[in-house]
């Protein structure tokens, strides 16, 4: 099977690459103004699949002047009794027509038989889910003919039946199944604090080689726990483990992801902007960062 | 244990798992019911886009708990969020609130066919022109777009969703029977009021009918009128033979 590796094109390899996602609420701003300094756009696949009105002309607009990603939620990678092929089949034909740079989707399951929870729910981290899940990914794969990019999810309950840690997990799937990782800093930070681990172990265990691409997101403190609402800010803490693996990253695509209460388009660009700022600032002291690295 | 998980997340169906750690400061318990209010306000939020007309007449409380009420009997069976769910206007016509506000479920069948032009791939349709040279010819089969639709109300349907729109004073009497078509122009869709007669030329034409047979019943002022809208809307194509239906499909 030939599978296409996603290609980033930059000048430089430490060259800040720099999406926001497409939401209908900025279609006038995109569509008067311009996307300012945002490189790329990551689309929701299932909000153009079945769509071949208003929502797909636009994106094919987009797509005419900007690289596209394809951010699945509905695959169900966990689904122990494999993929759905008519879901297969659409998102192919929406992936050849706007041939994104990247296509992702979750590591997690939403479906159980004939039943759509639209949430994305955690698998245990066992053996048994791994190997499901990497069959599931390898399908898919094999179906679009290219690589994917799995992302980690934030949950609020985790089985008690793990084997592995979730990194441990999330880089033994990626390895076996031939596949890259969509590294959300924001859902890292969340079980982190919801589940009392250090994200910075984390981050360590994550290879570079790995990461296809990083979101960045905002949550909501509950109080009792910590609520991946995409409806924030990137938090301050986020921000920091973002610096801090950015070092080491090469080419890396970066997203900023807000899904509710989606701001003017502005927000998103500053958002964006911060990024940039501590991407060049981790990489101007990449030197030093890589000698203490050795010591 | 995968359903008794899934269930727990979306309904709190069943016994809670016993085997699960919750995020933070949460029970067992809490942290599931974080899963199962995120379904509940998914689905609510993709039934009040759809349905946006229903939720106006409710108003937020009324229409929350109707949303409730029917997600808990239909859970959703598409991976697409917005394909959920057509089984609502049915829900309604059964529903205690249609006898309050009995035009509940056609205004909710108006918001799924809103629905459904607006994704609608747009077709080749036949320019006016061609319309009138078509008529010339033998075959006077034609189709409609799948960016097309009609529909049929007991009640003043169209005034009821104008009203609503332009949040003006809406109709006092209901009992008006009214027909209304969607179509869709430069990826807009326009709801039109159309006669009952113009109803059934589209009926007729979607059972098979030639457009002069479909037209049968049509006076040649209504003829005049139902040509000025078929030009207008541009909801006419050639007569294709469905796939499932052509010849050598035996096998």
């Amino acid at each position: 099977m030939e599978i296409r590796n996603f290609n980033v094109k930059s000048n430089s390899k430490s060259d800040f690459y720099g999406g926001v996602g497409l939401r209908a609420t900025h279609y006038p701003h995109l569509l008067e103004h311009g996307a300012g300094s945002v490189k790329w756009f990551e689309a929701i696949s299932e909000n153009y699949m079945d769509s071949f009105g208003r929502p797909r002309k636009i994106l094919q607009m987009i797509r005419q002047d900007f690289p596209l990603a394809l951010h699945g939620v509905s695959m169900s990678l966990g689904s122990p009794e494999g993929l759905s092929e008519t879901y297969l089949a659409r998102l192919k034909k929406l992936v050849d027509e706007v041939d994104p740079f990247i296509v992702s989707d979750h590591i997690c399951w939403t479906k159980l038989g004939t039943h759509y929870s639209h949430d994305l729910l955690p698998i245990e981290y066992t053996r048994a889910s791994m190997e499901g899940l990497v069959r599931n990914i390898q399908q898919a794969q094999e179906f679009l003919g290219r690589q994917i990019l799995i992302e980690n999810i934030s949950a609020y309950v985790q089985s008690r039946a793990a084997e592995f840690t979730e990194w441990d997990f999330v880089v033994q799937v990626a390895r076996s199944a031939g596949c890259k990782i969509l590294l959300d800093i924001n859902n890292l930070y969340v079980n982190a604090v919801n589940f009392n681990f250090d994200p910075k172990i984390y981050l360590q265990a994550i290879p570079k080689e790995l990461i296809g691409q990083i979101h960045l997101g905002g949550f909501t403190d509950m109080g009792t726990y910590l609520f991946d609402t995409h409806s924030k800010s990137v938090h301050e803490n986020v921000w920091k483990l973002f610096e801090y693996k950015a070092k080491e990253l090469e080419s890396v695509p970066v997203l900023i992801e807000w899904d509710d209460d989606v701001p003017a388009f502005d927000v998103l660009e500053n958002e964006l902007l911060m990024a940039q700022t501590l991407w060049v600032k981790a990489h101007s002291s990449k030197g030093a960062y890589e000698k203490s690295a050795l010591l | 244990m995968k359903n008794q998980l899934f269930y727990n997340c979306v309904a709190a169906k069943g016994q809670v798992p016993d085997n699960y750690q919750a995020a933070g400061g949460l029970s067992t318990q809490e942290a599931f019911a974080v899963y199962q209010r995120g379904y509940v306000a998914r689905l609510t939020e993709t039934l009040g886009d759809t349905y946006e007309s229903v939720w106006s007449v409710l108003g937020d409380d009324l229409f929350f708990e109707v949303c409730r009420e029917f997600i808990f009997l239909h859970s959703s069976l598409s991976y697409n969020l917005s394909d959920y769910s057509v089984k609502f206007i049915d829900f309604l016509i059964s529903h205690p609130i249609s006898q309050e506000f009995p035009f509940l479920a056609d205004l909710a069948h108006l918001g799924w066919l809103h629905k459904k032009v607006f994704h609608a791939a747009t077709e080749q349709a036949l320019a006016g022109e061609e319309l009138i040279t078509l008529l010339g010819n033998d075959d006077k089969k034609l189709m409609l777009v799948s960016d097309f639709d009609v529909l049929k109300s007991d009640f003043c349907l169209f005034d009821i969703w104008k009203s609503l729109k332009n949040e003006s004073v809406p109709p006092e009497k209901w009992q008006n029977p009214q027909c209304l078509a969607f179509y869709k122009l430069d990826q807009q869709v326009y709801v039109q009021q159309i006669s009952i007669k113009e109803f059934e030329f589209f009926e007729h034409l979607r059972s098979g009918l030639d457009i002069i047979d479909a037209c049968e019943c049509l006076t040649s002022t209504e003829i005049t009128s139902l040509f000025h809208f078929l030009k207008t809307s541009r909801c006419l194509k050639r007569y294709a033979v469905p796939f499932s239906d052509a010849p050598g499909r035996g096998y």
